[in-house]
Parts: C-alpha cells; sequence; structure tokens
C-alpha cells in the first residue's frame, strides 16, 4: 500500500478536489437540509439534522413561527433537495427565497420546475453519484481480479478434471439454482437447507479428484481450460454495447433500486479490469518463487491467492479510475434519459430538466459541472496510477 | 491471412449464438407480458380487467406468438411442476397453479381440482349473479390451500342454487385432499426434460415448418405495428451510420494529426496545459455537452444558429443534389461534434503517448541522424506506429458508436439505432429487441476483425507472431 499517498503527493489538486468531493458526500444532509443544525429550544439543546427525517416540528418553515426559539444555526444551504416552493419556479441562480422563514436566502445556483434549490440537489446527488460508482466498481473489481486471475494462471495449461467430478459439479450447480429458486418463489426459506449438505460436498470434491485421477479409470478425465472458459465469458459480456444493456435491463425492471443499479453497472465494468488481471498474471506467474511454492506441493489455488494475485493485482487497479468515472457518467445518463427511480435525486435528473426546457441554463450548467469535475478526479488519479513513481522521468505527464 | 480471418469468424460463431441465447434468456426473465404487447395494451391497465386473459384474441395470439411451447430445447423444473400448465393462457392462474404444485407437491391433484373448478365454473356462469361468478374466478388466482377452501366456503353460502352448492362442495373436497397429503419436499428435487425441437428457441431461430426464422433472415414482426422487423432496424441502422462516419472521418482527420503536433511541443508547460485541456475534454459526458449545445446555439434566447431537430424529411424535393448534401451536413454539425469530442480527445492522448515513445526510441534518433527532414520523420517513422492505438481503438468503435449515440439521438431525436432500442426495449417489442442485439453483437464482430485485418497491414510484430 506504499505507493497510495505517493500518488496523491504527486497532485495536490487531486488530492484538494478528491477531499472536497468526498467531504461534499459525506456531509451533504449538514451541508443542505431543511432543518437546523443546533437548535435552542426554551434552553433545550436540538440537534434535528442529525436526527430523522420524521418530525415536522422541526423543520425550519415551522420553526419560524415557533416563539421558543433562542437561536439556531441553519445548514449553509437551507433547502433539502425535495423542498418544493411553487412560487419560486425556475428560477435564475441569485434569486431570493420565498419560503416562509428563510426569505433572506438565496437560491445560489436557482431552482428547478418545481421550486427545488438546484444547490441542494447538487450536493446530494454527489452521494448518489459516488456510492453507486463506489458499489459497482467494488463488485467489479472483486469479480474481475478473481477470474482475472483464473484465466491468467491457466493460459495455457489445463485443468485435469475426472469425468465424474465434472459431473457432480454440474448437478451440485443445479441443484443449487434449482433449490434457491424453488424457495424463491414459494416464499419460503427451509429449502436452503439443501446447500448445507452440498456445499460440504464441493469442499470435498477436489480430494475426490485426485482420488480419482490415481484410480483404473483415471483415463476418464476431462481436459478443462479455464482461460478460454474466462475469455468466453468477457467476449460475451463485451459482444453487447454497455448501454444497450444497461438501457434494457433498466427499461424493462423499472424502478431499480441503488443497489440493483450499481450491480447491474459492476456486472458490466468486469471484463476490463479481468482483462488486465489476466495479463498481469501471466507476466507473474513465471517467477521462480511460483515455481518455488508449487514444487513444494502448494495447491494451484493457495499458489494463485497467496503468491501470484498479491503482485498482480496493483497493475489491474490502475483502472479503477477510469471505471469509477464511467460508471459516474453511466448513472447520470440513465437518469438523464429518464429510467432509474424516481426518489433519488441524480445530476442526471437536473439535466433531463433542463433538456425539456432549454432556457433554464442553470439547470444545465451547474450539475454538469459537478459532473465533469468528480470524473475528471477519477481519470487523474487512474492517469496517475498508470504513470508509476518508477516511470517517473521518462514522460511529462 | 484469410485462413486467420475465417478461422476468427468462426470463433465468433458460437460467440454470436450465445449473444443471441443471453438475449433470449434476458427476455424470458423480463417481466411483462409479450402477449399484451403484442395486442398493443398497456400491461398496468389491463390488471384491472381479468377478462382479457380469456378472450380468444389473447389466446389465439399465445398460439401464434408460440408461448404455448417450452421455451428451451432442455428445461429443468421441480418434479412436481406438471408439463400442461403451460398451456393455460390466463399468467396469474399458471402462476397459482404452479406454485400450489411446488408447495404441495402433488401435481395430479391440482390438475383435478384445476379441471373440476373449470367444470363449475361454467355451471356457474350459466345460473349463478356475477358476483359468485368472481369470486369464483378469484379462487384460481390463490396459491395457499387455506385461502382457497375458504373462499369455497364463502361461495358455498353465496350460492342460490343448492344443485351448485352441492358442485362446490365437490371442488372443495378435492382442494382439501391437496392439505391432507403434503409433499412440498418432492420440489426440490429437479426433473430434467427434453422439449425436441418444438419450443420456442428453436422456432425463432429456424422458424416453424420451413418458414421464417432467422436463418431465412426473417426477424418477424415487430409488435407494435405488425410491420416486418428488417426494414424498420436496416433504416434506423442507416441513419446511425451517416452519423458514425461522419464522426470517425472528424476523429481520425482532427485527432491523429492533434496528437502527432502535441507530440513535437518541446516546452513541458504547453504541453501540460494541452493535456489537461484534453483530459477535461475527455472526461465532458456526451449528452451534457449536447444539453448545452441545445441550450445555447439552438434556442432563441441565446444564440439560434442550428437546428434543434434533426429531421431529413423537411428537405424539400426540388433542392439540388448539392445544397442537399449542404443541408445534411448543416443538420449533422451539432450531433457529430458532441459525439466525437471525448473521443478524439482520449485518441490524440493515446496518439501523443505513441508518438513520443517513438520519438525516444534509437530508431527515430538513427533517422534523424540520416539527415531526414522532420516532415519525412513524421510521415515515415513516427505517423505509422503512433496510428497504431488509433486503429486498435477502431474495432470498439464500430459497436460503440452504436450504443454511445443513444444519447446523441435521443437528444437530437434522430431515429437512429440507440432511438430505436430506447423505444422497444421501453414497448417492449422483443423482435425488434433481438434484431438489435444480433445487430450489436454483429458489428462487434466486424469491428474485431476489421482492426485486427488493419493491424497486420500497419504493425508487422502482429504479423510475425500470426506465423509462429
Amino acid at each position: 500500500m506504499k505507493f497510495t499517498p505517493a500518488i496523491f503527493t504527486r497532485s495536490k489538486t487531486l488530492l484538494i478536489a478528491g477531499l472536497v468531493l468526498f467531504t461534499v458526500a459525506l456531509l451533504a444532509p449538514i451541508l443542505a437540509g431543511n432543518r437546523p443544525l443546533v437548535l435552542n429550544l426554551n434552553g433545550a439543546l436540538h440537534y434535528p439534522a442529525i436526527k430523522g427525517d420524521a418530525d415536522y416540528s422541526m423543520r425550519m418553515t415551522t420553526l419560524a413561527q415557533n416563539e421558543d426559539v433562542r437561536w439556531m444555526v441553519k445548514p449553509p444551504i437551507p433547502f433539502s433537495p425535495h423542498d418544493m416552493d411553487l412560487h419560486r419556479v425556475a428560477v435564475p441562480p441569485f434569486s431570493k427565497a420565498g419560503i416562509p422563514g428563510l426569505e433572506n436566502t438565496r437560491h445560489w445556483l436557482g431552482t428547478d420546475e418545481l421550486g427545488r434549490d438546484v444547490l441542494a440537489q447538487v450536493i446530494h446527488g454527489s452521494r448518489t453519484s459516488l456510492v453507486i460508482a463506489l458499489i459497482a466498481v467494488a463488485l467489479a473489481v472483486v469479480i474481475g481480479i478473481l477470474l482475472g486471475a483464473v484465466g491468467g494462471y491457466w493460459h495455457n495449461r489445463t485443468l485435469r478434471i475426472h469425468f465424474l467430478t465434472l459431473f457432480i459439479w454440474l448437478m451440485i450447480a443445479i441443484v443449487l439454482v434449482h433449490s434457491a429458486w424453488v424457495s424463491w418463489t414459494i416464499e419460503n426459506l427451509a429449502a436452503v437447507l439443501v446447500f448445507i449438505p452440498m456445499l460440504t460436498l464441493t469442499y470435498l470434491l477436489p480430494r475426490v479428484n485426485q482420488r480419482l485421477l490415481k484410480t483404473p479409470i483415471k483415463n476418464w478425465c476431462v481436459l478443462l481450460n479455464p482461460d478460454t472458459l474466462v475469455l468466453w465469458v468477457i467476449h460475451l459480456v463485451t459482444a453487447l454495447p454497455a448501454y444497450f444493456i444497461l438501457i434494457a435491463l433498466i427499461a424493462v425492471w423499472r424502478n431499480v433500486s441503488v443497489v440493483g443499479l450499481s450491480v447491474i453497472l459492476g456486472l458490466l465494468m468486469w471484463p476490463e479490469i479481468a482483462r488486465l488481471m489476466r495479463a498481469s498474471v501471466i507476466s507473474v506467474r513465471n517467477e521462480a518463487y511460483v515455481d518455488a511454492a508449487s514444487a513444494l506441493g502448494v495447491s494451484p489455488w493457495k499458489v494463485v491467492i497467496r503468491h501470484i494475485a498479491p503482485n498482480a493485482w496493483r497493475s489491474a487497479l490502475t483502472t479503477i479510475g477510469f471505471a469509477v468515472g464511467a460508471a459516474i457518467v453511466a448513472e447520470s445518463f440513465l437518469s438523464f434519459i429518464g429510467i432509474s427511480s424516481a426518489n433519488t435525486v441524480s445530476w442526471g435528473t437536473l439535466l433531463a430538466s433542463s433538456r425539456s426546457n432549454p432556457e433554464w441554463w442553470w439547470l444545465s450548467v451547474f450539475p454538469g459541472l459537478a459532473l465533469i469535475s468528480a470524473v475528471l478526479v477519477f481519470y487523474r488519479l487512474s492517469g496517475l496510477l498508470i504513470s508509476s513513481p518508477e516511470k517517473k522521468h521518462s514522460s511529462p505527464q | 491471412m484469410a485462413w486467420r480471418t475465417l478461422k476468427r469468424l468462426l470463433y465468433w460463431f458460437p460467440g454470436l449464438l450465445s449473444v443471441c441465447l443471453l438475449g433470449f434468456v434476458l427476455i424470458q426473465l423480463s417481466p411483462g407480458d409479450p402477449v399484451l404487447a403484442r395486442l398493443n395494451l398497456i400491461p398496468d391497465a389491463v390488471s384491472t380487467h381479468e377478462s382479457i386473459y380469456e378472450t380468444a384474441a389473447y389466446q389465439s395470439t399465445r398460439v401464434e406468438l408460440g408461448l404455448n411451447r417450452a421455451p428451451f430445447y432442455l428445461s429443468v423444473q421441480p418434479i412436481t411442476v406438471p408439463d400442461k400448465l403451460r398451456s393455460i393462457a390466463h399468467p396469474g392462474r399458471r402462476k397459482a397453479l404452479q406454485s400450489l404444485c411446488i408447495r404441495r407437491g402433488d401435481s395430479s391433484t391440482v390438475l383435478d381440482w384445476y379441471n373440476a373448478h373449470i367444470v363449475l365454473r361454467f355451471r356457474l356462469a350459466e345460473s349463478e349473479p356475477a358476483m359468485v361468478q368472481r369470486i369464483a374466478s378469484e379462487i384460481l388466482l390463490q396459491s395457499e390451500t387455506e385461502e382457497i377452501l375458504r373462499r369455497y366456503r364463502l361461495l358455498t353460502e353465496a350460492c342460490q342454487n343448492a344443485e351448485n352448492a352441492a358442485l362446490v362442495m365437490q371442488a372443495a373436497r378435492i382442494a382439501a385432499k391437496l392439505n391432507e397429503n403434503q409433499q412440498g419436499w418432492k420440489s426440490l428435487i429437479p426433473a430434467f426434460q427434453w422439449h425436441g425441437l418444438n419450443n420456442q428457441f428453436h422456432r425463432w431461430l429456424f422458424g416453424d415448418s420451413g418458414e421464417g426464422g432467422l436463418i431465412r433472415g426473417d426477424f418477424g414482426r415487430s409488435y407494435r405495428d405488425n410491420q416486418p422487423v428488417a426494414p424498420i432496424v436496416a433504416s434506423a441502422f442507416s441513419q446511425t451510420l451517416i452519423l458514425a462516419i461522419a464522426a470517425w472521418m472528424l476523429m481520425f482527420l482532427v485527432a491523429v494529426p492533434g496528437g502527432l503536433r502535441l507530440a513535437r511541443i518541446a516546452s513541458p508547460g504547453k504541453a501540460r496545459f494541452w493535456l489537461h485541456l484534453l483530459l477535461v475534454l475527455y472526461s465532458i459526458p456526451s449528452y451534457w455537452l449536447g444539453t448545452l449545445m441545445l441550450t445555447f446555439l439552438c434556442s432563441p434566447d441565446f444564440l439560434n444558429w442550428f437546428p434543434v431537430a434533426y429531421k431529413l424529411m423537411d428537405i424539400p424535393e426540388n433542392t439540388s443534389w448539392l445544397s442537399r448534401q449542404l443541408i445534411i451536413i448543416y443538420h449533422l454539425i451539432l450531433p457529430v461534434t458532441c459525439w466525437t469530442a471525448a473521443g478524439a480527445a482520449f485518441l490524440a492522448i493515446q496518439t501523443r503517448k505513441e508518438a513520443q515513445a517513438v520519438m525516444q526510441s534509437k530508431g527515430y534518433l538513427g533517422a534523424k541522424a540520416r539527415g531526414l527532414s522532420d516532415k519525412q520523420l513524421m510521415t515515415n517513422h513516427v505517423a505509422p506506429r503512433a496510428l497504431i492505438p488509433a486503429i486498435g481503438w477502431l474495432g470498439g468503435l464500430i459497436p460503440a458508436s452504436l450504443s454511445g449515440a443513444v444519447a446523441i439521438e435521443l437528444i437530437f431525436s434522430i431515429n437512429g439505432m440507440g432511438n430505436l432500442a430506447f423505444q422497444s426495449f421501453h414497448m417492449r417489442d422483443y423482435p425488434v429487441v433481438m434484431a438489435i442485439i444480433l445487430i450489436a453483437a454483429l458489428t462487434t464482430l466486424i469491428g474485431t476483425v476489421v482492426s485486427d485485418l488493419l493491424l497486420h497491414y500497419i504493425d508487422p510484430r502482429t504479423r510475425e507472431m500470426t506465423t509462429k
């Protein structure tokens, strides 16, 4: 983990921009919300911004009429992204607010077609974007590194599996999927109990396989090439343009949740990481220490996990910045074309409302600037990771 | 070389088939009823009118679409779910019966009960009021035996005719049997079934009794307007192709020379400025650029320079060839620019990187020492190698142009592939969806093969690798 701080010291701008982005996303409810941060109500202190959403009496609009309030600390932007003000529909930046109790504040970036504050939406939108992008990329990294390691290790090698073992593997897979499906349909999780003996069997199978390969029927073995399989899956996923799959899945399953969307994005993004991981595993696996481990009788899986992967994953991870950026763009694109769940605040939703009303330029300019600055932070991070410190003097970038 | 290309294509053939299969599975899994889509009915509005599922139109359309067949050659189902369920047209009843079979593990009793109930419903339809009939049809949507028995008790009380009440009791007795012998555990046993060639996938691929099918170039008919799919997709494809070709030309004419020029900038400050500018340009999503252009260049509030929508149909018939081309170009400027910007920036960065690598090599130094001019050095030594990332990228560019154009096509309302895909996914127009998926996969294949061939001619290193 030595290189991570080095990356940040090499670019101060990146460090600051990244910190700002993450702080805004983390502190979104404190930076922009319709409840005061600290409130003195007849001498008792309250912290309504941190507590739940349900208590209407703690909103600033109601508190303005409350005579017991001695003093309160408002958030810097005293609007929540969902607060509508139908008297201030689509007002340009710097207009005065019309919500009672907040007449002295301004909508710094204007409001949208329902009178919601744009700045509050931009701040809360950063949260949605980052959460979706980070979950998606985490999933993509896990799948990509696993499959890439498998493909790379068995590149030009074959896995000897006895016919019977392969058959049992297939059966176990079918039974597991089948019983999961059955328990899902009848909404009765008792069927999941089948998993226990099956997983035990899965654990024992490699030993069974070794035994079987020593028996007289050892000629019945199947030579599998995991690398070909991995490449085939990568081809299959990349054969269709990602945006097609995204639109297809989300147009069909309407109202996808935030987690659902990030899982779909993650499932579409892993091939790039798997490809890099595979290439870097292929270059690492001929090192002497890998041969040494194999010669000592360490099992292939252990060699991959303990000896190869730790030395290979770093170069595969240089693209995660690009992946996060791409995920942010994809998420806002989906809400831009109007196929994401209606209640989430997103930069894309604002851009979409500017599309139907081009004269409200503030709806397109500010969320777009937020979007590209977030994307730029991650792209630059990737750029710095790719030109690693060792190659510093080779080119100016 | 020809052999290699052929091998490549052959290698891709199973891939293409599996892409078809993937699309087919996605369609099978997606919620929504294709029969209703075919009948042009909105699913949400229909769900309140259960009667639609009993009309002859629904049932005949279902058979016409082949939905009463097995989905694939092979299927794995719980051993308790009988094959006959597939012939029941009403989706809610089918689902309830399936669930009942899985829970109770006794498919023959379930089917007996279903048949008895259907007979009962005919009787009730003749002599009982609408309320009773409604209860009787609701019973078929229940998947809990307790709930079914409760409704039967209601029904017995509501029946006005004693003879009918006796029939209701009889059906209820069969339903009660389900409660007695529970064999739900049986459902955990998977049963493999071979359905032969009479299945939906085979029908889509090879057609029915020597007619239609993908193999004869027949994609079927669109659900929306009952037009053949092929011309719809072809016209959309041609629209996208015009856009894509214009974009590629712009990209290669601007980005590659630009990248080469950048590589020759000596001052590091200047180079850094240009690189950062390109990185910013690269991170601008095309649809944001498109929205900005619509706001600032196409609206009367700011500059009203360009047309908002891309409508080539509006060109008058009597315009000359040249002015027609000019109008097309005028309409293409905005969409092509905002689609190309990010890609061109990326390509320029890559080209610059590659060109600099060449300029640090000994070969370049030697050529320079031989006294070649700057122009010769650039065209003969740097440019061919700097083109390599551009060409490697071209392969991915063709399919990307299909999907990357989704945003641009939506913003500038161009009726291309992206727009068609978006609409047909939204309307559940599955024949069009499958055709689009297939074409997308095919263009990926063609793209990779074309870029391979080009690389083979430009980069000698790949040639050596292939002869090994």
